[in-house]
């Protein structure tokens, strides 16, 4: 199930929200949103909530056996490798396992990778470690675990929530209706930015890239990379933002996710700004064990490479995926020793200019998987073809309404609602919620049309 | 009572949402009437239908078609949608007055709605020799039977911009056990002669192409030219038809033509639908004096009911068969002028609206059929849908 579909909207949505807080118990409000979550799971994947299940099962037997040899280093070392083992061989089965077969020409069955499973299998793992470094305490409760591991706000989408994050609010929190309006307008804002902006800037790049005519010149595939640029920073944080909104229905605080990357004026600065939890995730969990920087500049340059060649092949199992990771972890390198104090000597709009450059040309390798369409998208940016606009337009004129979409993308990522005063007291409240309201309604207008699907051979 | 105001609206959200899977459940719409077709109920949960997904599916699928305001929502958003890409479309549809601008689903030649035509390449020319051999085989079974095929070029048939023909019309003429001079077609060349025969927003013929595709079947069947039925006159009916093409590309209502009809003097005769009485197929005879009545096609000359008899009680003259689509809608009327008793069926809808398996053999014998008229366009002779039985 997703969050921008009337299943979620109408059904999902308002059952749990209703049933949630119809119990008094916490006991109970955990048991309802446990239910919920595995009910939103299986919808879209009712065979793979047994892997879901599982993965909480090795995680909830690992940190037992992890807490009870407390005062044995050797077997707590070893309880906490083999649990983390046996999760990182779940998720290598079902989502790496056909990848790697494939490129060594061994032909195995094809396996359908389960929604979510890089998400949840992190936060699993997040949760296996701290306990064997001792920052968290052992969760003794399945359902309790496996409500952190299934808790459907971030479930298939992130952010990567921490068991320390949430660890004591699953046992104790405290719903308020601060909380409560702030997260369901939260959601609605997120719903918005997949909705209303991600979908329709989406189409810009997919017609520009399937359309097979000599008309999409290099001007055409700048705007693609333009779109899915937008794109990506809406789909993924409008998901982040429902998330976050969401978990503040039910008394859950999440760290943020994405705090305005495409204002970066770095790269640098773009991966402390862009999936913020992911990014500290494997800062906290491979680079610093590793060595971080503390073990000399050879050491860290090695940590960095496998770092971002990890961070790659996390986001996909294919060849691009891995050259999107190694191609920041250049970037990185580049401006960490060689360029980095220079640049930041320049102005700040072409230090900005810089980042979302090469943070474009990014995304054009993150998105085109087929290594041939790549090719042809990364020649045809750099080296001038002329567009033929009007063959483009002619050839699906959808695009001539997708396109009006960039500009309100590009002023909506930038932080514009911070620079606007709020007014104060009751005028400004109906504002805001007309506004919301009205955004919703916007929304469930924009869902219900992809339903369309009249019947010219009836009564007509 | 700013907070006050922050919670009631919250809660409203809330109640409104749920209230509308309520909606789909305790007051369920039988019709979409917006997108003409049944609308999707709520479906049934079992175990099965869980696990494969079609409950899910199902439910995602009623509450689009149930929820308050769906129909509404979408209409909004098609009219304004549309409405804004015609009117970036301008300049473009000016420019490119000659030349397939994409539109919605179809495309735009010449302010017209249109399809683009096919390509006879291997899976059309398969396609095509199934439906040949299947009526070949009819015709072989049958000897008693004189059998005629009229197929009715279109926009699908021609391409605008080049003038080339796709051909199907000619594969299906020589590939069709016919006896000499007894297929014809609705002759589409160019782009002058679509225009003149089709309508700019619906897939069918417009009243100037129906009739002349009436005066060549019956021509076709043995009607000479003096008996042929002569308009009366031709009448805008002062509506507006937003047709087929215009409800796929979301224009419905913002791309619309004038409706203009061709009026007859019919001779008085009985009808049956599907084994019914009928006052009469389609409403012709009341449609201009009632103003309530929407401009579409099918409402004026009738719908794709499986069975319609038309009865001049005229014994003296043939029974014949027609097995068509929906363009011999506005035909049936005309062509049962000249026989004593006109059998129309669409093989589509028979057995599910009368109940039982058409086989040809029967229902010529038990209606003393002794001419079969094939109509219709690409659709007819190649889906199969249409496939004759026996």
């Amino acid at each position: 199930m997703v969050f921008s579909s009337l299943t979620f909207l109408y059904f999902f949505l308002p059952c749990v929200t209703v049933l949630y807080y119809v119990c008094k118990n916490r006991a109970w409000r955990n048991g309802v949103l446990l239910i919920f979550s595995l009910v939103f799971y299986s919808w879209g994947e009712p065979k793979y909530i047994l892997l879901l299940l599982l993965a909480a099962a090795e995680a909830y037997i690992g940190g037992l056996i992890i807490d009870a040899a407390a005062q044995r280093p050797r077997r707590k070392k070893t309880a906490m490798a083999v649990t983390a083992v046996l999760l990182l061989a779940n998720l290598f089965v079902f989502k790496y396992l056909g990848f790697v077969c494939g490129n060594l020409g061994i032909r195995v069955r094809e396996i359908i990778l389960p929604i979510g499973i890089s998400f949840y299998t992190f936060q699993i793992l997040s949760y296996v470690i701290d306990l064997y470094r001792g920052k968290t305490r052992v969760q003794k409760n399945y359902l309790l675990l496996l409500l952190y591991v299934s808790f459907f706000p971030q479930l298939i989408a992130g952010p990567i929530v921490r068991y320390q994050t949430v660890e004591r609010e699953m046992a104790s929190r405290s719903e308020n209706w601060d909380d409560f309006t702030g997260g369901l307008r939260r959601f609605v804002t997120g719903l918005a930015k997949k909705v209303l902006i991600a979908n329709n800037v989406a189409q810009v790049a997919t017609i520009i890239y399937a359309g097979n005519t000599d008309a999409h010149g290099t001007a055409a595939y700048w705007v693609a990379s333009l779109a899915y640029t937008l794109q990506i920073y809406f789909d993924f944080s409008g998901y982040s933002d429902m998330a976050i909104g969401m978990g503040r229905m039910f008394g859950f605080h999440f760290l943020e996710n994405f705090d305005y990357p495409y204002i970066s004026k770095s790269i640098t600065e773009f991966w402390r700004r862009w999936h913020i939890s992911l990014s500290t995730w494997f800062r906290d969990y491979v680079y610093i064990p590793l060595g971080g920087n503390r073990k000399g500049a050879a050491r860290q340059i090695l940590n960095i490479c496998i770092v971002w060649a990890l961070t790659g092949i996390w986001h996909g199992a294919a060849w691009n995926f891995l050259a999107w990771g190694v191609y920041y972890a250049v970037l990185l390198l580049l401006e960490k020793f060689v360029y980095g104090k220079y640049l930041e000597k320049l102005p700040g709009f072409f230090r900005w200019f810089y980042a979302m450059f090469f943070v474009n040309v990014g995304w054009v390798l993150f998105n085109l998987v087929d290594v041939a369409e790549l090719e042809k998208a990364l020649r045809i940016m750099f080296v001038w073809h002329s567009t033929d606009w009007a063959g483009v337009f002619a050839s699906n004129t959808a695009l001539m309404t997708e396109l009006l979409y960039l500009p309100i993308a590009v002023v909506c990522c930038l932080p514009v609602k911070k620079k606007l005063r709020p007014i104060d007291g009751l005028p400004g409240a109906i504002i805001e919620n007309v506004w919301y309201v009205g955004l919703l309604a916007l929304c469930i207008m924009f869902i219900l049309s992809s339903s369309y699907n009249p019947f010219i051979y009836f009564r007509f | 009572m700013k907070k006050f105001l922050d919670r009631a609206v919250a809660v409203g959200i809330i109640l409104f949402l749920l209230l509308g899977l309520f909606w789909m459940y305790l007051r369920p719409d039988k019709i979409n009437t917006y997108e003409n077709r049944y609308a999707n109920q709520a479906p049934r949960l079992t175990a099965a239908s869980y696990l494969d997904g079609s409950f899910q599916d199902g439910f995602d699928l009623a509450l689009a078609d149930q929820i308050p305001f769906s129909q509404r929502g979408k209409r909004t958003y098609n009219e304004k949608s549309t409405a804004l890409l015609r009117a970036e479309l301008k300049p473009l549809l000016e420019r490119e007055r000659y030349k397939y601008v994409s539109f919605g689903t179809d495309w735009i030649y010449n302010d017209y709605l249109v399809y683009k035509p096919q390509t006879l390449d291997d899976t059309l020319k398969g396609e095509l020799d199934a439906k040949i051999t299947n009526i070949n085989n009819c015709i072989a079974a049958h000897p008693e039977l004189k059998f005629y095929a009229y197929y009715v070029k279109r926009d699908m048939d021609v391409d605008f911009e080049t003038g080339m023909q796709t051909g199907e019309a000619e594969y299906l003429e020589q590939g069709l056990d016919l006896a000499s001079g007894s297929f014809s077609c609705l002759n589409i060349g160019d782009f002058a002669a679509y225009s003149k025969n089709f309508y700019k927003t619906d897939h069918h013929w417009n009243a100037q192409g129906s009739y002349e595709g009436y005066r060549e079947a019956a021509a076709l069947l043995g009607v000479s030219e003096n008996e042929l039925l002569v308009p009366t006159g031709e009448a805008d009916t002062g509506r507006q038809l937003s047709g087929s093409k215009a409800a796929s590309s979301r224009a419905t209502s913002v791309i619309t033509e004038p409706f203009s009809v061709l009026t007859f003097d019919y001779p008085a005769e009985d009808v049956t639908i599907n084994g019914k009485k009928a006052s009469a197929y389609g409403k012709e005879d009341t449609f201009l004096a009632d103003t309530a009545q929407k401009a579409s096609y099918a409402n004026y000359y009738g719908e794709d009911y499986g069975e319609i008899i038309f009865d001049t009680h005229r014994t003296d003259r043939d029974n014949i068969l027609v097995i068509g689509d929906s363009y011999d809608n506005a035909v049936l009327r005309l062509l049962s002028a000249h026989f004593n008793k006109t059998f129309s069926v669409d093989l589509r809808n028979y057995q599910t609206q009368t109940g039982k398996p058409f086989r040809l053999s029967e229902y010529v014998k038990a209606n003393g059929i002794t001419k079969v008229l094939l109509i219709g366009g690409s659709s007819f002779y190649s889906k199969p849908d249409f496939t004759l039985e026996g």
